[in-house]
C-alpha cells in the first residue's frame, strides 16, 4: 500500500530525492539538521527516499542511526533494495558488533537474493573466521539439515558467488572446504572463479587442505563464457595456481583479494 | 524513379521489368547494400572526425566501457542507404510509400536530435528527455491516426482502416475511432521496443530485418492482387504491394549496416537508427494491417521492452526490488557471464523462430 501511494504521487518525492542525490555526491560533512531529515526520510512512504537515507547513514558514518540499519535489514516488509543497501551500509560502517552479526546471519535467509548476497559479503568484510559464521553460511548454502551428500540448494548465482567469497574468508573446517570445492564445480563460470579464489583464501589459513587444494584446483573447468576477448577465469585460475604452487607464504590476503570479481566494476575486470 | 522506366516498354521491351515489384525489390536490396558498403567507411570516418562517439556507460554494474568511443549515429548510414534504394526503386506516387518514408525521416530526426544532445553533453544520460520523446512519438501516432482514419487521406476503405486484423482468424475487431488510440500506443511501443533492444552489437538490426521480411511477405499477400489476398482470407489492400519494395530496401540497408555493426562493432546505430527502425516497422505494420503479427514477429522486441517495463515499473518503482538481474533482458544474460556474441546469436535464433511463427499465421486462419 505504502509503495502504491508513493508510486501514484512521484512529484512529492522529486525534490527530496534530488537533495539526497546531491548529499550523496558531496564529500562535505552532514549539514545542520541532517539527523531530522534522515529520520523523516527513513519514515517516508517512498522507498527511494528510505534507500537514500540508508545510503547517507553509511556515507556520513552516522553511528547514532546504526540501530535503524539493523531494523531496516530485519524488516521483511521493507523494499528489497533498501534491505540490500542496509546490509552494505553495515559493512561500510565497519561496526562488527554482535547485533550486526546476528542481523546479517538472519539476512542470509532473506527471500530477496540481493539481500542474501550482500549479507554474506558483509559478514566476510566485518568478521573474522568463526565456526558459527561458517555454519550459518553452510546452512544457507546447503540447507539447515545436513544429510549427506549435501547439495547446494542456493539457486541464485550471485548469492553462490558471495558465499564462495564469504566461505573463503570465514571458513575453517573440512565442511567449508568441501562446499567451496562443490562451488568450484558450479555451472556458472563466475561462481567457479570466485570459488577457486575462496579455496586459496581458505587454504592460506588452513594449511592441512593445501595438498588436496593443489590437486583439485587442476580439475576445475576453465571454460568461461566471458564478455571480453580474454578468458577471465583462466587468468584468475592461473594466478591462483601460481600462488598455490609457490606455497602458503605466497597466499597473502592482499594478493588474493585482488582476484575477486566485483559486480560493481563488471565481471570482466580483475582488480589490479 | 526507375519505376517510371516501365512507361518506355514499347521502346525497349525489358523495361517492363521495372513495373514488377519483385524485380524492383531485388534491385532495392542490392542498391541499399551497395550504398552501405561503399559509403560505410566514409560515413564512419566522418562520424569519428566530428566526435559522434558513444559515451561510456554502466548498466547497473555491467561494465561496457570497452565500447566507449565507438562512432555512433550509424543510423544515418542505414537511413541514407534506405532512402537511396527507396527513392530509386519505389513508386513514389504510392501513398503508403510516402507515409513510411515520412515515418523514417520523422523518427530518424528525433533519434538524431537525441544523439546530438548526448554527444554535446558527453553523457548518455543527457539526451532528449523521456517525456519529450514520448510526446514526439504520440504526435506522430496521432497524425498518422488522423490521416489513416479519415477521408480522403486514408489509403484504405474507412471500415477496413478502423478494423484491427487478428492473426489465426479471418475476422477482425472493428475499433472505430478507438483505433486512433490504438495507433498512438502502437507507435510508441514499436519505436521504443527497438530502441531498448539496441544494446549489443548487431542485436537490434537482425530481428528488425526479419520483421521487415515478414511484413514484406504480408504486404505482398494483401497488396499484390485481390485473388491472392482472398485465397488466404485477407482483405485486399490496394497499393500495399509497393511496400514489398520498401521492405526489401530495408533488408538491404540492414544487411549493409550489419556489415559494420557486427561484433566488435565499428559503428553503432544510435537512437538515430533504433528509433527510426521502430518507427518504420510500426508504420509498416499499420499500413499492412498486421499490428498483432508485428508483436509476434518482433517477439525479441517484446521480450526486451517487457523486461524493461517489468523491471522499472513493477520491480523497482512498485516493489522496490529487481525482478531480473538487469534489464533489458540481454543485460541480464551478460550479467550472468554469457559472452556478447553468444547472447546476440541466441537472440537472432529466437528472432528467426518468432518470424517463422508470424509467417505461419498466413496460412493458419
Amino acid at each position: 500500500m505504502r509503495a502504491l501511494v508513493a508510486l501514484l504521487s512521484p512529484h512529492r518525492w522529486k525534490g527530496p530525492l534530488a537533495e539526497a542525490g546531491h548529499l550523496l555526491d558531496s564529500h562535505d560533512p552532514p549539514p545542520e539538521g541532517s539527523g531530522r531529515k534522515l529520520d523523516a526520510w527513513l519514515a517516508s512512504p517512498a522507498w527511494e527516499l528510505r534507500n537514500a537515507a540508508v545510503k547517507l547513514i553509511a556515507h556520513w558514518r552516522d553511528e547514532a542511526r546504526y540501530a535503524r540499519l539493523l531494523g531496516v535489514l530485519g524488516d521483511r516488509a521493507e523494499a528489497g533494495i533498501v534491505r540490500r543497501n542496509a546490509a552494505e551500509a553495515l559493512a561500510r560502517l565497519g561496526l562488527a558488533t554482535p547485533p550486526a552479526r546476528a542481523a546479517l546471519v538472519r539476512a542470509l535467509a532473506d527471500p530477496y537474493w540481493e539481500v542474501r548476497s550482500e549479507a554474506a559479503l558483509a559478514l566476510a568484510a566485518l568478521f573474522h573466521p568463526a565456526e558459527d559464521l561458517e555454519q550459518a553460511l553452510l546452512d544457507a548454502l546447503l540447507g539447515a539439515r545436513p544429510r549427506p551428500p549435501r547439495r547446494i540448494r542456493e539457486d541464485n548465482f550471485e548469492v553462490r558467488m558471495a558465499h564462495a567469497r564469504a566461505l573463503g574468508h570465514l571458513g575453517l573446517s573440512r565442511a567449508a572446504f568441501d562446499a567451496l570445492l562443490a562451488l568450484a564445480g558450479d555451472d556458472s563460470w563466475l561462481v567457479r572463479s570466485q570459488a577457486v579464489v575462496g579455496i586459496a583464501h581458505l587454504v592460506a589459513r588452513q594449511t592441512e587442505f593445501f595438498g588436496e587444494a593443489h590437486d583439485r584446483l587442476h580439475g576445475v573447468d576453465r571454460l568461461s563464457e566471458g564478455c571480453v576477448s580474454f578468458f577471465v577465469l583462466r587468468d584468475v585460475l592461473g594466478r591462483v595456481l601460481r600462488a598455490v604452487t609457490e606455497g602458503p607464504q605466497a597466499l597473502s590476503a592482499e594478493r588474493l583479494r585482488a582476484l575477486y570479481l566485483d559486480p560493481r566494476t563488471g565481471w570482466n575486470r580483475v582488480r589490479p | 524513379m526507375l519505376y517510371l522506366l516501365r512507361h518506355y516498354e514499347a521502346w525497349f521491351g525489358p523495361l517492363r521489368l521495372f513495373g514488377f515489384p519483385s524485380f524492383r525489390s531485388m534491385g532495392a536490396v542490392v542498391t541499399a547494400l551497395a550504398v552501405s558498403l561503399v559509403f560505410g567507411p566514409w560515413v564512419i570516418r566522418l562520424l569519428r572526425r566530428h566526435g559522434a562517439r558513444d559515451q561510456g556507460r554502466t548498466f547497473g554494474g555491467l561494465n561496457v566501457a570497452s565500447k566507449e568511443g565507438t562512432p555512433t549515429m550509424g543510423g544515418l548510414l542505414m537511413l541514407g542507404s534506405l532512402f537511396a534504394a527507396a527513392l530509386l526503386w519505389c513508386d513514389l506516387s504510392n501513398q503508403q510509400v510516402r507515409i513510411v518514408l515520412a515515418a523514417a525521416l520523422y523518427f530518424g530526426g528525433i533519434g538524431a536530435f537525441d544523439d546530438l544532445l548526448k554527444i554535446r553533453h558527453r553523457s548518455n544520460e543527457r539526451g532528449l528527455a523521456r517525456h519529450w520523446k514520448y510526446a514526439a512519438q504520440i504526435a506522430f501516432g496521432a497524425l498518422v491516426g488522423v490521416l489513416y482514419l479519415t477521408e480522403p487521406s486514408s489509403p484504405y476503405d474507412l471500415r477496413v482502416a478502423r478494423t484491427l486484423v487478428l492473426p489465426l482468424s479471418s475476422k477482425g475487431i472493428y475499433l472505430g475511432w478507438g483505433y486512433m488510440l490504438f495507433v498512438i500506443v502502437f507507435m510508441v511501443l514499436a519505436s521504443n521496443s527497438v530502441n531498448l533492444t539496441d544494446g549489443l552489437d548487431g542485436l537490434a538490426i537482425v530481428p528488425a530485418m526479419l520483421v521487415a521480411g515478414v511484413l514484406g511477405v504480408f504486404a505482398f499477400v494483401v497488396g499484390s492482387d485481390a485473388a491472392t489476398a482472398r485465397d488466404l482470407l485477407f482483405r485486399y489492400l490496394p497499393g500495399c504491394g509497393e511496400l514489398v519494395v520498401f521492405c526489401a530496401a530495408l533488408l538491404g540497408a540492414g544487411a549493409g549496416f550489419l556489415w559494420f555493426n557486427c561484433h566488435p562493432a565499428s559503428v553503432f546505430m544510435g537512437d538515430t537508427g533504433s528509433l527510426a527502425l521502430g518507427g518504420i516497422l510500426g508504420t509498416l505494420a499499420l499500413l499492412v494491417k498486421q499490428e498483432v503479427v508485428f508483436f509476434i514477429a518482433g517477439g525479441v522486441f517484446v521480450v526486451e521492452a517487457g523486461s524493461s517495463f517489468l523491471q522499472d515499473y513493477v520491480g523497482l518503482k512498485l516493489l522496490g526490488r529487481r525482478i531480473f538481474f538487469r534489464a533489458p533482458y540481454h543485460h541480464s544474460l551478460m550479467h550472468q557471464g554469457y559472452g556478447e556474441t553468444k547472447v546476440v546469436t541466441r537472440f537472432w535464433i529466437l528472432a528467426a523462430i518468432f518470424a517463422v511463427m508470424a509467417l505461419a499465421t498466413l496460412k493458419l486462419r
